[in-house]
């Protein structure tokens, strides 16, 4: 693996770190399996990317692409605490109603940036995916040990408990979903306006590597404390990166371009029972 | 004792994935490289036309194939994998490749861009970058709508079932209202976007229309069965412009021969490795292949010959 292979694992890494984040708030925080994720991510992409298209400022537009990616995340919210449609259940219909939604917000499955001015102007991508990611783990961790937030974690942790103290458990709820979803949809407005593209497939899997990304951190880190969980979120989407980068270089033993996926799992298990040996 | 077995292993992945590298820059051959957005015949037989013209050819060249399995953060990750490897040639195939390859490229003088299967590179923001070659697969829907016309003159009614959710679909699509509305035909265009509509949108034409178009995309074409099945049990006839799926129970289809398409961008690559100006630099495919299903033909009642008459 060369620097400029690692550069681009870090590059993504980075990125996909925002979904990790919003993967834990709503997994961990709430505990809350949220499949919107695989909707917001291709929604932030799409309003950022539209918006750019129609000359608006590239800030505003992923500014309004959090907003959107809260909106969706809210619905989801809504659907389960209003109407107690199963957390699961929730998420899908959301994410599926998404799919129609991100349609009509591009108006065509694929739509290109390539030339238009983004947020990164001519800044490299690793510091301003950086900045943006130092940015909201402070807010987040700012939030969490506020008196609101360490409600929203406890109403994750006993809701029923939580309740008796006066907490309004579903108004947590349906917050911690908004903030999820609305960073999740941020990642997808850096993404495509990193790549120059949005295309309507984009958000497939972004669960998968979300969670992936947040289970391996956690391993490596085992984190306490909300700032190092943020931090595990962080690194793990890294080296799940890193780990695709290798699996990549893999084909010179005679591995296929196929086997890419295979590979990709195995160095990510490793990745996790490595610490866990430690205890033995 | 298994810590230290499960290190081993771990460094060994590790040592090897490192190794990889040194292999690929060892040696004279000139470094080809191929992202290709998934695996679908289309798009596989346009790598095989790659390498075989450049085996033809003799061009020296080592290449190097990944595949990202449909996912575009994996596209992404490949591209710049690829990149960094500096090859004299990036061949990206399908338009999610091609738009990652073309963000990715770090040495835009010396690594060429050559892209296949994407049918309208303009929307697509690839056609005025540097240093690019490609072939585009528009497919020839006014020529195929002329021989429906001529083979099938009292059909007047045609059904459409696109995805709404991939641009070539979209696209194709499009082309055909806009042709056949001139031609004098009533057209009704059904979009889904998951496999589970496609049947129901079949069931729901067939009773409206006389002949059912289906344009190339992934989602129809991979229930197609079930299109087939309805149509055939109402004698509907399904028509497309893949010609890969006249086996399945089209009636005929005219499209391009996505391998002629590979082989003819490998001949544009080869040209390009010995210096040869390449004019001009995104070209057509001028390939058509026109293929009937007679036992198909004989289930409609339809004779074949006439079918093969309307395709010259």
């Amino acid at each position: 693996m060369n620097i400029l292979q690692l550069l681009g694992s870090v590059e993504i890494g980075l990125i996909y770190a925002l979904v990790a984040i919003g993967v834990y708030i709503s997994y961990r925080i709430i505990d809350f399996p949220d499949l919107t994720v695989d909707g917001t991510f291709t929604l932030g992409a799409a309003v950022a990317s539209s918006l750019i298209i129609a000359n608006i400022d590239p800030l505003i537009a992923t500014l309004m692409s959090i907003f959107a990616g809260a909106l969706a995340g809210m619905v989801t919210g809504y659907l389960n605490v209003r109407w107690k449609i199963l957390g699961l259940l929730a998420g899908i219909l959301t994410m599926t109603a998404l799919y129609s939604i991100n349609l009509r917000v591009m108006g065509k499955p694929n739509i290109t940036i390539i030339e238009d001015a983004t947020i990164f102007g001519s800044q490299s991508v690793i510091i301003v995916s950086s900045i943006v990611v130092i940015i909201f783990i402070v807010l987040l961790v700012r939030l969490f040990s506020s008196e609101f937030g360490l409600a929203v974690r406890a109403s994750g942790i006993n809701p029923k408990v939580s309740n008796s103290y006066g907490i309004n458990v579903a108004t947590m709820k349906l917050f911690a979903l908004a903030a999820s979803n609305g960073i999740v949809a941020l990642a997808g407005a850096l993404f495509a306006q990193s790549q120059g593209f949005a295309d309507i497939s984009m958000g497939a899997g972004t669960i998968i590597v979300g969670l992936a990304s947040l289970i391996i951190g956690e391993a490596l880190l085992q984190p306490k404390a909300i700032i190092t969980s943020l931090v595990a979120c962080v690194i793990g989407s890294i080296v799940y990166r890193i780990a695709i980068a290798l699996a990549l270089n893999a084909n010179s033993i005679g591995l296929q371009a196929s086997d890419l996926s295979l590979i990709t799992a195995l160095l990510v298990a490793v990745t996790m029972i490595l610490p866990k040996l430690k205890h033995r | 004792m298994f810590k230290n077995f499960l290190m081993i292993i771990f460094s060994m992945i590790l040592a090897i994935s490192a190794c990889g590298q040194e292999s690929i820059n060892s040696g004279g051959d000139k470094l080809l490289v191929i992202n290709q957005f998934m695996s679908h015949p289309a798009l596989d037989a346009v790598a095989q036309g790659v390498e075989e013209a450049l085996r033809k050819r003799a061009a020296k060249v080592k290449i190097q194939l990944q595949n990202a399995q449909g996912n575009i953060t994996n596209t992404v990750q490949i591209a710049k994998h690829q990149a960094s490897q500096s090859p004299e040639v990036i061949v990206a195939i399908a338009t999610p490749s091609v738009q990652s390859v073309a963000k990715a490229r770090t040495n835009v003088k010396k690594t060429i861009i050559a892209f296949a299967a994407v049918t309208d590179p303009v929307a697509a923001g690839i056609s005025k970058l540097e240093n690019i070659i490609g072939v585009v697969d528009t497919p020839p829907i006014n020529d195929l709508i002329d021989i429906l016309l001529k083979a099938l003159p009292d059909k007047k009614r045609v059904g459409i079932i696109s995805n709404s959710g991939e641009i070539n679909s979209i696209k194709i699509a499009e082309q055909f209202i806009s042709y056949s509305t001139a031609k004098g035909l009533r057209v009704i265009n059904m979009q889904i976007s998951i496999g589970a509509q496609v049947k129901a949108a079949a069931e729901k034409l067939v009773s409206e229309v006389d002949v059912i178009f289906i344009p190339q995309d992934n989602i129809v074409v991979s229930a197609i069965d079930s299109v087939i099945q309805v149509a055939a049990s109402q004698k509907v006839p399904v028509i497309g412009n893949d010609p890969s799926l006249v086996d399945k129970g089209l009636l005929f289809a005219l499209g391009c021969d996505y391998f002629k398409i590979g082989v003819q961008l490998g001949d544009m690559i080869a040209d390009r490795l010995e210096n040869k100006k390449v004019e001009p630099n995104i070209q057509g495919s001028g390939i058509k292949e026109f293929r009937i299903n007679e036992k198909m033909a004989v289930i409609l009642g339809l004779d074949s010959q006439i079918l093969k008459g309307a395709s010259k």
